[in-house]
């Protein structure tokens, strides 16, 4: 589950949670999840952020206001 | 209560902010043990629980996210799982965020330790619309899984009933674990056999070649040490499959995912819960801003508008008339000892006393705001203010705390993984006023402003708030290089208050207070005594004043008398000792003299303005500066922040003053 986010942030560049839910038939909750656990480790960065500045509970997930983009990480 | 010994050991896990101490305090009552977790900092709680028949001890493990070792918290939870091995595990979850809270779910039930599942906050998950099917989470986990609402008492039966079950029937517990995602399983039990002779005892094998798949870096250095020259064989794997944190983690989430897919009805998308429609509000950038503005200001308000005259009863009623009542019941006494106990003990430790109706107040409110949860919003909307300091919203937390005590804000500290973020916080958090400081404020500004101290109040606070900003932005300009770590924050949902869940806090912290008071205020009262009587009896030829004396040409600038700056260099050691030296100062050694109107008579307002801001912003207490110390490991930088904050306060006093005088107001 986690490496087919990372595929498909890496083929579009930059997605949002939103976008990542509808095409990993996941809950917006899970994603939001899974995007915190591989920006803590590295694998991605937020380069959206939310007008207040971080990722909560339904800021970014409903409004599609933010987005993750792949680091160089593997 | 009958004194029977515990027969089973049962661990309490859950993340931060799923109820775990409510439901830890539920199970054991009074029957409850706090040390330190061997050769840590952090709190260990034990307790024994009897109900029904069933008696077992319960060990509260620290709040964690995950088994891996990411914090000391994390550490210590699976270090306690794998080497005391208790007879079962009971995980509380927060039903209204089952994705996040089962995360560790997922890892537990990978350890050779029945798990039952404490499946609490389900009224909260109901006010945001979702339907959770405990019977059916308990089909697809394979695990017991209990119904609870913690907050009203229920579902406590029922989950040490199902733990006590599980604990007795090892053998039967087949919980449906994650997998670790094809491609990988074979890379799996590839290092398993490889390292299943040799792993340490008490590790299971398969848990441990998961986290070296994983690559969890303790348990990796561990093996290494341990394999000797057969690590070789492992490393070479590992070299090949670096991305199996992937299939490891993924295997978790897709584990999850078919928890919740199978238990859980969520509101359509698009559909506006309670805490979103609360938070479209209370986490806006400028709506988000006023209400948290209100919700200081109500604090302060009602701090004022309830324990203000309560506080003047105490002094009048309890405080003075007890003075006068030792002076007359005592009169036969040495004179040296009516005065250290009337003028000394009871006016010292008296005036503390009557800091406790400020102190009720605001931590009734604090403790409000803080089960309501809102306090966790108060840190969102702060964290762009945060970041112009070079500072993360993770800043705002512990800097928060200090309105509370500085010390534990110090502490706090330790969760900002930046050492530049954390060190520019740890200078800056002094600058926070704490209860302390706020109730030396609560008590002068009404002798100086009367029915505008709550105004002057607030504008002490946003000045206290500007200079934070300003030291902050400094700070952040010299020290850093533009370093950022990625900020994330968890939003509770939105609780019902539990009026009992705010007491037991309110208590606690009373406590902590009285007990401080007690010891270091009664000794620094009676020091202030005996320095403001001797040599000759007289104040104005005793030690004190000849210090007093010294520091007056400083003073004088901010309109000053030298007794106000002795209350300033006393409040080095307990910021609340500002009121019972100036009490003893002001006396003069006899008792019946009224403090109040003695500093209304001796200081203008504009002196008095200039005082509460040097006071608000002086030196901190001593114990916050042995916190300093401690936490930057270094006797520089705590120098560097006696002098910097001393320079400072001076520097805004003198400002104030000669600014009053330049405009011709309260002189």
């Amino acid at each position: 589950m986690l490496q087919k986010m990372l595929d498909y942030i890496k083929s579009h560049g930059i997605a949002s949670p939103a976008e990542l839910a509808r095409q990993l038939d996941a809950s917006p909750e899970l994603v939001e999840q899974m995007l915190e656990h591989l920006a803590r480790s590295g694998y991605l960065r937020q380069v959206k952020a939310c007008p207040s500045g971080g990722c909560s509970h339904g800021c970014q997930v409903n409004t599609g206001s933010c987005g993750y983009t792949r680091t160089l990480k593997h | 209560m009958s004194e029977r010994q515990p027969t089973l050991t049962i661990a309490l896990a859950g993340q931060p902010n799923v109820g775990k101490s409510t439901v830890f305090n539920l199970l054991t009552h009074q029957n409850q043990y706090v040390s330190n977790w061997p050769g840590k900092t952090c709190e260990q709680k034990t307790g024994i629980c009897q109900r029904e028949g069933i008696c077992v001890s319960i060990v509260d493990l620290p709040g964690a996210y995950s088994l891996t070792a990411n914090s000391e918290e994390e550490r210590i939870a699976r270090d306690f799982l794998i080497k005391c091995r208790p007879d079962a595990v009971i995980v509380v979850v927060d039903a209204a965020s089952l994705e996040r809270s089962l995360y560790l779910a997922a890892e537990l039930v990978c350890l050779p330790v029945p798990v039952v599942v404490g499946l609490n906050m389900l009224d909260m998950a109901g006010y945001e619309g979702i339907t959770i099917e405990p019977h059916v989470l308990q089909a697809a986990m394979g695990i017991p899984v209990v119904p609870m609402v913690a907050s009203k008492g229920q579902g406590v039966r029922d989950l040490v009933a199902a733990a006590a079950v599980a604990a007795r029937n090892p053998q039967s517990w087949t919980p449906n674990r994650p997998e670790v995602q094809a491609g990988h399983r074979q890379v799996l039990d590839a290092i398993e056999t490889l390292i299943s002779d040799l792993t340490p005892h008490p590790y299971p094998p398969d848990w441990v070649a998961l986290k070296l798949l994983e690559g969890d870096e303790e348990i990796t250095a561990m093996m290494r040490m341990q394999l000797g020259a057969a690590w070789e064989q492992v490393h070479a794997i590992l070299a090949q499959h670096d991305d199996a944190f992937l299939a490891v983690a993924g295997g978790r989430y897709e584990w999850i995912g078919r928890m919740v897919r199978a238990a859980v009805v969520r509101p359509k998308p698009g559909q506006v819960t309670v805490t979103d429609r609360i938070d479209q509000a209370a986490t806006h950038p400028v709506a988000g801003l006023i209400i948290l503005l209100c919700a200081l200001g109500l604090l302060f308000y009602l701090t004022y508008a309830i324990g203000a005259p309560v506080q003047a009863w105490l002094e009048i009623y309890v405080v003075q008339a007890g003075a006068e009542w030792a002076r007359t019941l005592l009169s036969a006494w040495p004179a040296w000892l009516v005065g250290l106990l009337s003028s000394g003990v009871i006016m010292g430790v008296g005036t503390v006393l009557t800091l406790l109706p400020f102190l009720l107040i605001f931590f009734s409110v604090l403790g409000l705001l803080e089960d309501v949860g809102y306090m966790a919003r108060a840190a969102f909307v702060m964290d762009r203010f945060m970041h112009r300091m070079g500072l993360h919203g993770k800043s705002f937390l512990p800097m928060f705390l200090g309105f509370g005590c500085n010390v534990p804000a110090m502490m706090g500290t330790r969760i900002i993984e930046s050492p530049k973020a954390r060190l520019t916080t740890i200078l800056v958090t002094p600058l926070v006023p704490c209860t302390a400081r706020m109730s030396v404020v609560a008590f002068l500004a009404p002798i100086f402003f009367g029915s505008r101290a709550t105004a002057v109040t607030l504008g002490l606070l946003a000045l206290t708030i500007v200079v934070i900003a300003g030291v902050g932005a400094t700070m952040h300009r010299l020290f850093s290089g533009g370093e950022h770590t990625a900020f994330i924050m968890e939003l509770p949902l939105y609780h019902i208050p539990s009026a009992r869940r705010i007491a037991q806090g309110v208590w606690q912290r009373l406590v902590d207070f009285l007990q401080g008071a007690g010891t270091i205020i009664l000794v620094v009262s009676v020091v202030m005594w005996a320095l403001s009587t001797y040599p000759g009896g007289e104040i104005e030829t005793s030690y004190l004043a000849f210090v007093g004396r010294w520091l007056a040409p400083m003073g004088r600038l901010m309109g000053l008398d030298w007794q106000m700056m002795v209350a300033l260099l006393t409040s080095f050691v307990r910021k609340e000792n500002t009121l019972p030296t100036l009490a003893v100062l002001y006396s003069g050694g006899s008792s019946g003299v009224n403090l109040v109107e003695t500093l209304r008579s001796q200081l203008s307002p504009a002196a008095g303005l200039a005082f509460l801001a040097v006071q608000i912003l002086f030196i901190p207490c001593v114990a916050t500066v042995a916190t300093i110390r401690q936490e930057t490991r270094s006797w520089g930088w705590t120098a560097f922040s006696i002098l910097f904050l001393f320079v400072l306060s001076m520097s805004a006093g003198i400002a104030i003053f000669q600014g009053a005088a330049v405009l011709g107001w309260g002189l």
